[in-house]
C-alpha cells in the first residue's frame, strides 16, 4: 500500500509569516485530502525532553483533524553528537527519540545520515554509525517503530544500501530522499545550506529502484511547478514509476521546500503543497 | 538540508523598536533591549548553537559581556552564549537582546547590526564547544527607534 503524508515542513511559513498556531497547520493538511501528517521536531515538544501533556494535545489535534501521524524526524547527526559527547550519549539520544515517535503514534522515526564528522570520511564514519544503530533496534523492535534513515546528499545512496543490505532488519529502514536525484537549473543550483557549496549530482535512478525494498519512508522534496503543474527539477516520472512498480507498501512524505528564501518565498505555501499532494496522486497508480 | 544557502527567514527576525529599562528599579535607565525573533529553518537548538555574537549599535561594537540575550527570563551574556547546552530557543519564540548603558539609549532612530555565527553542527541535542565545525555568518540588521 502506498501512502501520501503532508511533512509540516512543508508550511513553515505559516508559522514564520503568520504565527499560525499549530493546528491551523494540521488543518491546512487534512484539507489538502492528505491522511497523513508527518512531523519534524521543531513542531514537537521534545526538548531538552518530551513533555507528555503536551504530545497527548498535539495527538489529539491531530486525531481531531482525521490525520494520522506518519514520520517523526529528529535533525540528529548521530557521529558529530558522539564526537561531542560519547556513543553511548546518542544510543540513549536515540532511544529517547523511539520512545516520542511511539508516544505520538508516528509509523517512523526518521533521521539523517551523516558519516562525515571532524577529522574522519565517510568510510570511517560508516562502523561506529552502524554500531550506534543497531544498539537501538531492540528497543526499536520492543516499540514497533521503525528506524529510518533519511538520505539526500550525494555519495549516500551508495552508503545507506549498504548499510541497509548488512544490518538486514526491518527495525532499520531506509528514506531515499528525491533530493539526491534533483537536477541543477539555472533557477535553483544544486547547493544545500549545511554545506554552502555546489555538490555533484544527480544520482543513477538505479540506486532509487535498488533502495525501495528497504525503504518504507521516502521523502518527496518538491520544489517548485510549471505552468502544467509538473515539477521539472527532479526526474519525477521516473521516480514515480520505481515506486508504482514497487511490490513493498511506502509512505511519501511531501517536503515542499519552494518558499526558502532562496526559492519563491512570495508563494503560498498552502497552495504550493497542495500541489504536490494532487501531482503525487496523479503519478501514484 | 534544506535547498539555497540562507538558513533564516529574515524578515521579522529584528524589529524596530528600542525600549530604555530600569531593571533595578531605583529610578534610573541602565539597559536598553530589543527583541529578536527565532526564524532559522531548523529552528530549535540550545543557544551554544550560536557560536558568537557581535552587536554593533550606530556602528560601536558592544562588549559581548555588557550585553545579555535573555530568553524566558533567563540572562546569558553574550560572552557566555556558546557554553549554553541546555536551554532551547524554540521555533519563533521571541527573545530579547538587552545591553548596559546608564541612562539608556538617547531617543531618536538607531541602526542595531547583529553578526550571528551558527554552527554547522546537525544535531539539535548537542552543541559544538570544541568548536570543530565550519560557521555560517548570519548578518541582520534593522533601523530602530527609541520608545
Amino acid at each position: 500500500m502506498k501512502t501520501i503524508g503532508v511533512n509540516l515542513w512543508s508550511l513553515m511559513p505559516m508559522t514564520f509569516n503568520f504565527q499560525k498556531p499549530d493546528y491551523e497547520l494540521y488543518k491546512a493538511v487534512a484539507d489538502m485530502g492528505s491522511e497523513y501528517i508527518d512531523f519534524i521536531e521543531d513542531y514537537m515538544p521534545c526538548h531538552p525532553h518530551p513533555d507528555l501533556a503536551e504530545i497527548g494535545s498535539v495527538k489529539a489535534r491531530v486525531k481531531e483533524y482525521g490525520l494520522k501521524i506518519g514520520q517523526i524526524w529528529f535533525y540528529t547527526d548521530i557521529l558529530g553528537g558522539a564526537y561531542l559527547t560519547s556513543k553511548q550519549h546518542m544510543v540513549n539520544q536515540l532511544q529517547e527519540f523511539l520512545y516520542i515517535a511511539r508516544e505520538m503514534d508516528a509509523r517512523f522515526m526518521c533521521i539523517p545520515l551523516i558519516l562525515n564528522s571532524p577529522g574522519k570520511s565517510m568510510e570511517e564514519g560508516y562502523s561506529p554509525y552502524v554500531d550506534m544503530l543497531t544498539q537501538v533496534l531492540p528497543l526499536a523492535e520492543k516499540l514497533d517503530i521503525p528506524i529510518t534513515i533519511e538520505y539526500a546528499r550525494p555519495g549516500l545512496p551508495q552508503m545507506a544500501l549498504k548499510m541497509a543490505k548488512e544490518v538486514r532488519s526491518k527495525y532499520l529502514t531506509l528514506t531515499p530522499d528525491f533530493e539526491a536525484w534533483r537536477i541543477a537549473t539555472e533557477d535553483i543550483p544544486l547547493v544545500h545550506v549545511e554545506s554552502q557549496s555546489s555538490v555533484s549530482g544527480p544520482e543513477p535512478i538505479e540506486l532509487f529502484y535498488e533502495a525501495l525494498p528497504y525503504s518504507r519512508n521516502i521523502h518527496a522534496k518538491l520544489l517548485a511547478f510549471d505552468e502544467h503543474g509538473e515539477e521539472p527539477h527532479f526526474p519525477i516520472a521516473g521516480l514515480m514509476n520505481a515506486i508504482n512498480e514497487s511490490d513493498d507498501d511506502h509512505h511519501l512524505c511531501i517536503e515542499y521546500e519552494g518558499w526558502i528564501p532562496d526559492i519563491n518565498p512570495q508563494l503560498d505555501c498552502v497552495t504550493e503543497t497542495r500541489k504536490c499532494v494532487d501531482l503525487l496522486k496523479r503519478y501514484l497508480i | 538540508m534544506p535547498a539555497g544557502q540562507r538558513y533564516w527567514v529574515e524578515e521579522g527576525i529584528l524589529g524596530n523598536q528600542i525600549t530604555n529599562v530600569d531593571t533595578n528599579n531605583d529610578g534610573k535607565m541602565d539597559h536598553y533591549c530589543f527583541a529578536i525573533i527565532n526564524k532559522f529553518l531548523h529552528a530549535k537548538h540550545p543557544l551554544g548553537w550560536i557560536r558568537n555574537v557581535t552587536l554593533k549599535i550606530d556602528g560601536q561594537t558592544i562588549r559581548n559581556d555588557k550585553a545579555y540575550f535573555v530568553l524566558r527570563g533567563q540572562w546569558i551574556s553574550l560572552k557566555h552564549m556558546p557554553t549554553v547546552t541546555d536551554i532551547w530557543w524554540n521555533l519563533v519564540e521571541k527573545a530579547e537582546i538587552y545591553v548596559e548603558k546608564e541612562d539608556g539609549l538617547e531617543q531618536g532612530r538607531h541602526a542595531v547590526e547583529c553578526n550571528l555565527e551558527l554552527s554547522l553542527h546537525e544535531n539539535t541535542r548537542t552543541v559544538d564547544v570544541k568548536d570543530a565545525w565550519q560557521r555560517l555568518d548570519m548578518n541582520i540588521s534593522s533601523e530602530m527607534e527609541v520608545f
